[in-house]
């Protein structure tokens, strides 16, 4: 058995997939290359393959990265790579790829960073790097935030610590924003730019749509990528 | 080409269903095309995309380098919400081109009570609801699938209709639209019609006229025009191993009603179930070979990355060659993580021994149709099966591990007595006891679910008056005052939409009002019971002056002309009395595939045979019509 990492796209065309109906697109990708691939025992066996997160439904990635256990001793990195490639669908490129140790951490329990892009249009004509000050100097937010079991009070800063940028194409506006995941939980691109909105005057609407730029290995201050992380 | 925007569009219930880009989905330059249809499917993506049909004929047009096929389906009523607020007309999956901008708009037509959503989406699309209101600035409005067979309630909203198996006819009728195209139509939009009338198969509602009687009883076609045949005969193909099949069919990405590959092993069905339409619609029963599927299987399976494959059918237990196909599927997909499916099985214990080897470490319920709870209703509807049937699938069921059976019955049928009802309930207790003999448990579980009848056109039972929906009410009552039993639960339906359904399933071209007035009245998804609204429907037929009852639940006259008379399926109206008569008296009809010819008339009709594999492949015997 051999584990691959892989880092592969969620374009425009997969945008509305949800994290389920990706894996399953991924899957059917790699049974179409005829990768032989290893599988869980028991009753139901499912293909070994983790990813980094659960990219939620809505939301595009220019990275997303995947381990997988596959039973070809003999196959190369690039060689997967190129398989998978060839009948991968549309929004879909395998990027690179790297071999990795055989106890290597599970991406989801490594990756505790992501960079996402927010962009809708704005209702106003503002400068953005002054209205964004407020936001980007509070020492803490409080957010409630709802989910159907239960609503609590979150601290956005303890999740967004670095500023919140802006770039401006017409009369649109991209919000760059970092934000950590813990333990705990993290804190959703869209609930920020909602927040923004409502408590920051943010002049923006809740039309908006996001992109993942990065997910990243935060480690003693330093960022990585899940690529270079083999521990 | 529709802009679509992911800022409004993420907020509308699964957005995935509108955007296309599956794998396998085939998209063209329309610039470079000389034709363009697309399918439409009048219900939501996902029972779209589970439709065996579209997926052949899209891939069979696709494989013409100048024809682009695509698809559209009913939006969901939040993105119907959208796009009208939007001003988005109705869009293909593949370009986002406008419905109204293709050549044809092919609509399938499998269940009559999407005929609302056929209007919705015509409305959606910028589109004149009827045909007259039409030139060819407009897409020309087809129509295919089992309602076709009476396709008269929407008959003035349908430019062409085709009758039967369409491989070889789709291709006809867009190459004479091709050569047409190129000329400039000469004849204009009539002029086309009357063209396409000829091509064998093709129904040109407008070039006939139905006649009534002065008491407003349809009484027969007027042909309008030479080129239009006074009857208009169904299209089969009766080679199936030389006949198209997709083995790139489009992969859905969000799931569907039926995800999994799908394996076609045979089209028609003859054990002659009298209250089933489709039974005689598809007749003849032709097989493909055992070979020619494992084929088509590895094919598809590799094209796609599925990991299930389904072998579909009416009927597939009765594929002449199943365990060795089993065997070979098996065989060539052991490694694979391929599962094979039976979705339909036979009540006997050959088929359980079959379900043993395709379902080999999950065992999900089992589901038999014994359409009937006695014996003499069975023989009634010619289902030509015994207790002891179910007695013996159940017992090898139970044996093998089985815990949960789902029985399906029919309510409704003719002749049928509160006893026959009170055997749906004998029937699963004695299921359930047989389980708790068996495996000395008490955790056997029986599924009844009961549907209400509706009698269709082209099958014995179309001359027959439905029962009324307050009848029907009532014996689901009786039905249930008989079951006390945790372990036994009961379904059953509101009978209000099985009355609708029988309306248009045998109704004439005075409901295209009805349903326009019902579709104002904003009936829509009326097969979706959260949807149905009998009020409303009530509503518009008190608004349009029709009388439901009278084509619901009228006894016809055997010698009455029949709004569907001159759509022939080639069952001969002489055979259906007959076997209206034999039901009448529980008499069993044998089932033609291995014993003589019964003289349905499909054979000798299209000149064709039955092809069965145990037999050899086409079986030459000597076939008649009874006329």
């Amino acid at each position: 058995m051999k584990k691959l990492r892989l880092a592969l796209s969620k374009g425009e065309e997969m945008r509305f997939l949800s994290h389920l109906d990706y894996a399953q697109a991924v899957e059917r990708m790699i049974r179409r290359a005829f990768i032989k691939m290893a599988y869980s025992e028991g009753f139901n066996p499912h293909m070994k393959i983790s990813f980094s997160s659960a990219l939620a439904l809505g939301i595009t990635a220019e990275v997303e990265y995947l381990d997988m256990d596959i039973l070809e001793d003999d196959a190369t990195v690039e060689s997967i790579m190129e398989r998978l490639n060839r009948v991968a669908p549309p929004g879909l490129t395998v990027m690179s790829g790297r071999e990795m140790p055989d106890k290597v951490k599970k991406l989801m329990a490594i990756c505790n960073y992501a960079v996402y892009e927010v962009s809708g249009p704005v209702t106003a004509d503002v400068n953005w790097d002054e209205l964004l000050k407020e936001f980007n100097d509070a020492p803490e937010i409080a957010y409630e935030k709802v989910t159907p079991k239960k609503t609590r009070t979150i601290d956005v800063k303890h999740f967004v610590k670095e500023p919140i940028t802006a770039r401006l194409d017409g009369d649109r506006v991209t919000l760059t924003m970092g934000i950590g995941i813990y333990p705990e939980g993290t804190m959703k691109p869209g609930d920020v730019w909602q927040l923004g909105r409502e408590k920051y005057g943010w002049p923006v609407t809740d039309g908006y749509s996001i992109h993942r730029h990065e997910i990243m290995v935060e480690r003693d201050g330093e960022l990585l990528s899940p690529l270079d992380v083999t521990l | 080409m529709v802009q679509l925007d992911a800022s409004w569009l993420q907020h509308v219930q699964k957005p995935a269903r509108y955007t296309g880009g599956e794998w396998n989905s085939v998209v063209k330059d329309h610039k470079d095309m000389d034709v363009t249809m697309c399918f439409g499917f009048p219900d939501v993506y996902e029972v779209a995309m589970s439709h065996l049909g579209i997926k052949i004929l899209y891939s069979l047009l696709n494989e013409l380098p100048y024809v682009a096929a695509e698809r559209v389906c009913a939006p969901w009523h939040d993105m119907e919400e959208e796009m009208r607020k939007r001003n988005i007309p109705l869009y293909s999956l593949e370009t986002k081109t406008p419905v109204k901008d293709f050549d044809f708009l092919a609509f399938t037509l499998q269940y009559e009570m999407s005929y609302t959503n056929i209007l919705n989406m015509l409305d959606m699309g910028g589109i004149p609801f009827y045909s007259k209101d039409r030139d060819l600035s407009f897409p020309l409005i087809t129509a295919g699938g089992p309602c076709a067979y009476n396709v008269e309630p929407i008959a003035d909203f349908v430019d062409i209709v085709n009758l039967g198996e369409s491989e070889e006819h789709i291709v006809e009728m867009v190459e004479l639209y091709r050569q047409e195209k190129a000329a400039g139509f000469p004849g204009g939009k009539e002029g086309l019609l009357r063209k396409m009338a000829q091509i064998p198969g093709n129904y040109v509602p407008s070039l006939y006229e139905p006649q009534y009687t002065e008491k407003g009883d349809f009484k027969g076609m007027k042909v309008l025009a030479e080129e239009a045949p006074a009857v208009v005969q169904k299209r089969i193909i009766e080679d199936m191993d030389n006949c198209f099949y997709p083995t790139k069919p489009v992969v859905p990405y969000i799931d569907v009603v039926h995800d999994r590959a799908v394996l076609e092993l045979f089209r028609g069905c003859t054990r002659g179930c009298r209250f089933c339409q489709a039974g005689m619609l598809y007749r003849p029963v032709r097989e493909r070979s055992p070979e020619k599927l494992v084929q088509l299987a590895k094919e598809i399976i590799a094209n796609t990355g599925y990991n299930e494959i389904s072998l579909m059918s009416l009927s597939s237990a009765d594929y002449s060659r199943l365990p060795e196909l089993v065997d070979m599927l098996m065989e060539e997909f052991k490694d694979k993580q391929v599962s094979v499916s039976l979705p339909s099985l036979r009540i006997d214990a050959f088929s359980i021994d079959i379900a043993k080897k395709v379902q080999q470490v999950r065992k999900s319920g089992l589901t038999f149709a014994p359409e009937a709870g006695s014996q003499r209703m069975r023989d009634v509807i010619n289902k030509g099966v015994s207790e002891e049937d179910l007695i013996a699938a159940c017992t090898n069921a139970f044996k093998s591990g089985w815990n949960t059976v789902k029985l399906y019955f029919m309510m409704g049928l003719p002749t049928e007595t509160d006893e026959d009802v009170a055997g749906i309930a004998d029937l699963a207790y004695k299921v359930l006891d047989l389980h708790r003999e068996i495996t000395g448990k008490r955790n056997g579980k029986v599924t009844v679910s009961v549907s209400f009848f509706v009698p269709k056109s082209h099958s014995p039972y179309q001359w027959y008056g439905q029962q009324s929906v307050e009848e029907i009410h009532r014996k689901q009552q009786y039905l249930k005052t008989l079951i006390n039993n945790r372990n036994i639960s009961y379904h059953y339906h509101d009978g209000a939409t099985g009355y609708m359904e029988a309306v248009f399933a045998r109704g004439d071209r005075r409901l295209a009002k009805t349903l326009i007035e019902a579709w104002k009245l904003g009936c829509k998804f009326d097969g979706w019971t959260e949807f149905f609204s009998i009020d409303k429907w009530m509503q518009a037929f008190k608004n349009t002056g029709i009388d439901p009852d009278y084509y619901a639940r009228r006894d016809r006259d055997f010698d009455e002309p029949l709004p569907w008379d001159h759509l022939d399926d080639t069952v001969s109206k002489k055979y259906l009395k007959q076997e209206w008569d034999r039901a009448v008296e529980a008499t069993l009809t044998r089932d033609c595939r291995r014993l003589p010819c019964n003289g349905c008339n499909v054979c000798p009709e299209l000149n064709t045979a039955i092809v069965d594999y145990q037999e050899g492949g086409r079986v030459e015997k000597v076939t008649f019509g009874l006329k």
